[in-house]
């Protein structure tokens, strides 16, 4: 299975410095969406390079692909913004560029993964909330992390 | 494609990085563009952990906005003819009003070695002692920790009680300093039973995490402070210097609670949790000016650290990169006016180094000053308004374009060799004070300036009157209804005259913004994003508003890094301590237009 970005809640602080490192590493134009969990969490929002993405089926322009890594890829130069990638996410996780025409998406830094590097996001983490594993590997260092529930889990009284 | 090794130059703690020269060429500087890449050797500090700002630090060094060239009078030349220009109107000046005339306001932006530079040309090249530091947001801190020296607190033998470990934190680290956030989240999880203790009015990214919250009043972090300094030194039994024994004694309870807004049972419990402890790491953190009275809360912080038994670890965190260092350099001569006195009329002819005083502190003095010198000159790094009222301005050097020593913590200095070279013709702040004395006639050589732990004052002397001032302030500030306090984005540092500059600023924050208690929203019936007309005694100025729970009571809070929103905040200078105050203001808020 491939490598994917994964956020332990417990230890983000809403920094943003991932979503700032991004937006530096695609030439000012930020692929990674931050929410707020009502006021006691900005966590952002990476993209699930789902096994069946939703975007990719529904995009009219075939302007969405899955590269050799299963990494679910958008070209610019195939773009059109009909924002039907934004709608059909069930993650929340796409949203509209507000200058460019074109529906901005995480690209898993794949310049980077090619060098064997981590994507930027997860490189500059300031807290270390953000991890680049296998699910296999999360599963087996934090087995109860991915039972599910990890978003909430900060506001559980677990001490 | 080169790579250089070097430090991030927006806060005090420095983090390492890589500047990775690009292909392309911009075409002011005809230097490679440059790219941030992480330093994760195994070896480095916060493993490779850049916050928003370390993030786009190329951004800034390549900036297309950076000053790469001088002006005399808004026109551009050549640096030759600036330094002419300088050197014969400082003549003039102190030919027509004497050597005392002139004034030299140093700001961050320089190293140790260029700030000794600065006192000696001062006191060599002009026969003027107007050398002063402006840093509203950092000098205090420095001054808490040098002039309440709290190292003589012996703890009697025995050792800890418990076997946790504490962290306690006063402000928002988190926010302001994210690079920490790793190691401290790493502590508080390390074990079950360790402790998380915050003190901050609002609930910020760092109280997220508190195993102990204590919401403080707007101001109160020191009275807190105090409190549990008391706590511990009853608690632990330790043996503190007379004056702060003599002030501990003194200190009323009622006092304690109605200035910190924290009731006397929460406190003493934070305490005894601390004097416990295993190890206490303690952290301050003032980026944006967020905490009442930062020279006593320091202090009592300091004291409440040494006053454990356990293992301890105290990290006062600067502002800027080294406003220490500055504070330092200038304590320890003959040299350091207050800033009061070099704004007024009395001083014809400023240098203002590296500091845009007016988005620093745009009280209507700081504006007097900058309109009526009849000389003034500043190096700058970007065209601001402090640039727009001087005879000369010289495009700056940033701090990863230079190399010397900083001093970002109290006993750590940073020796910055491998630079990158500053665009087109921009200089160091040296080697402007270094040609201009050269022109006057007189030689000046950059001496390293010897490193090693801050030295500090010895005693405690003056606590008692501080804390009576502070009381008299905050008892003042009691009968407001409501209350602004600093608030800024993480990729910010202090007045943002730098920080503003980098493109992440833009997308989180491009226009001032005022975030309100849900209390007061309720009550004025503002709306998210209403726009509020917010008035001091100051000035006032319209915001955007947003509702917010992190806020209780009658407290807003705004981004403190436009000129516009610090405006509110009047020119509170400290006479007998010689330093501007930052401080909590009392505000009216009126709605000009529903959201």
């Amino acid at each position: 299975m491939a490598k994917r970005v994964y956020i332990n809640m417990n230890l983000c602080t809403g920094c943003r410095s991932c979503a700032a490192a991004c937006a530096e590493g695609h030439n000012g134009q930020g692929l990674l969406k931050h929410g707020f969990v009502q006021e006691q969490a900005v966590m952002p929002f990476h993209c699930r390079h789902c096994d069946t993405p939703l975007c990719l089926e529904v995009c009219p322009q075939e302007a969405i692909k899955r590269d050799e890594n299963g990494t679910i890829i958008r070209m610019n130069n195939l773009c059109i913004g009909c924002k039907s990638c934004i709608m059909s996410c069930p993650f929340g996780v796409m949203f509209p560029y507000s200058t460019w025409h074109i529906s901005p998406k995480c690209d898993l830094c794949h310049d980077r993964l090619e060098e064997g590097k981590d994507p930027r996001c997860v490189t500059t983490c300031t807290s270390g909330a953000l991890v680049f594993e296998e699910l296999s590997e999360i599963e087996k260092k934090y087995p109860r992390t991915a039972e599910g529930g990890r978003y909430f889990a900060r506001f559980m009284p677990t001490r | 494609m080169k790579e250089i090794y070097t430090n991030c130059s927006l806060c005090s703690l420095a983090c390492p990085l890589i500047l990775k020269g690009g292909e392309r060429q911009p075409i002011f500087t005809g230097e490679a563009l440059l790219t941030v890449e992480w330093d994760t050797r195994p070896d480095s500090k916060f493993g490779g952990s850049l916050c928003a700002r370390g993030n786009g630090i190329a951004g800034l060094v390549s900036h297309p906005k950076r000053l790469n060239y001088p002006f005399v009078m808004g026109e551009r030349t050549r640096i030759e003819a600036a330094v002419k220009e300088v050197a014969k109107n400082l003549e003039q000046v102190k030919k027509e009003f004497g050597a005392k005339s002139i004034g030299i306001i140093l700001g961050e932006n320089l190293t140790n070695e260029e700030a000794a530079t600065a006192v000696e040309f001062a006191e060599r090249v002009i026969g003027s002692s107007n050398v002063a530091l402006f840093a509203p947001d950092d000098a205090q801190l420095a001054r808490g920790y040098l002039e309440y020296d709290m190292s003589g607190v012996k703890v009697p033998s025995g050792g800890p009680k418990g076997k946790n470990e504490v962290i306690f934190v006063v402000g928002d680290p988190f926010t302001e300093h994210p690079c920490v956030a790793k190691d401290l989240i790493k502590r508080r999880n390390a074990a079950r039973g360790n402790e998380f203790i915050v003190v901050s009015p609002e609930v910020n990214h760092t109280a997220w995490f508190a195993t102990m919250h204590l919401r403080c009043r707007p101001g109160g972090e020191a009275a807190v402070a105090a409190g549990i300094a008391k706590g511990i030194v009853s608690v632990s039994g330790a043996s503190v210097p007379d004056e702060v024994s003599r002030f501990l004694g003194g200190i009323d309870w009622g006092d304690v609670e109605s200035i910190g807004g924290v009731k006397r049972k929460e406190i003493s419990n934070a305490a005894r949790k601390i004097a416990e402890a295993a190890a206490v790491k303690t952290y301050i953190s003032n980026i944006f000016a967020r905490i009442g009275a930062p020279a006593l809360t320091t202090a009592f912080a300091e004291l409440a650290t040494r006053s454990c038994a356990g293992e301890w670890e105290f990290n006062p965190q600067f502002v800027q990169q080294n406003t220490f260092g500055i504070y330092k350099e200038l304590a320890g001569t003959s040299s350091g006016a207050s800033i009061e006195n070099i704004l007024t009329d009395d001083v014809k002819g400023l240098i203002v180094l590296g500091v845009d005083l007016f988005s620093s502190y745009p009280a209507q003095i700081v504006e007097n000053a900058l309109r009526s010198k009849k000389f003034l000159a500043t190096t700058q790094q970007f065209w601001n308004q402090t640039a727009e009222r001087a005879n000369v301005v010289i495009p700056a050097a940033n701090l990863i374009e230079k190399s010397g020593t900083v001093s970002i913590a109290v006993d750590e200095d940073l020796v910055r060799k491998d630079t990158v070279a500053p665009p087109g013709g921009a200089i160091s702040e040296g080697e402007f004070l270094t040609l201009v004395a050269s022109e006057m006639g007189h030689e000046l050589t950059q001496t390293e300036v010897s490193r090693g732990e801050a030295k500090r004052s010895g005693t405690c002397r003056g606590i008692a009157e501080e804390w009576k001032d502070y009381c008299s302030g905050m008892s003042a500030l009691a009968s407001a209804k409501t209350i602004l306090i600093p608030w800024s984005e993480a990729v910010h540092v202090a007045d943002g005259a730098i920080s503003r500059h980098l493109h992440w600023s833009d997308i989180t924050c491009p226009e001032p913004e005022l975030m309100v208690s849900r209390e007061i929203a309720k009550g004025l019936n503002i709306t998210d994003g209403a726009m509020v007309t917010v008035s001091s005694a100051a000035g006032e100025v319209t915001l955007r508003a947003q509702t917010s729970g992190k806020l209780e009571g009658g407290v807003v809070a705004a981004t403190i890094h436009f000129p516009s929103v610090r405006r509110l905040f009047p020119w509170n200078f400290d006479k007998q301590r010689g330093e501007v105050v930052l401080a909590p203001v009392s505000v009216e808020l009126k709605v000009k237009e529903a959201g």
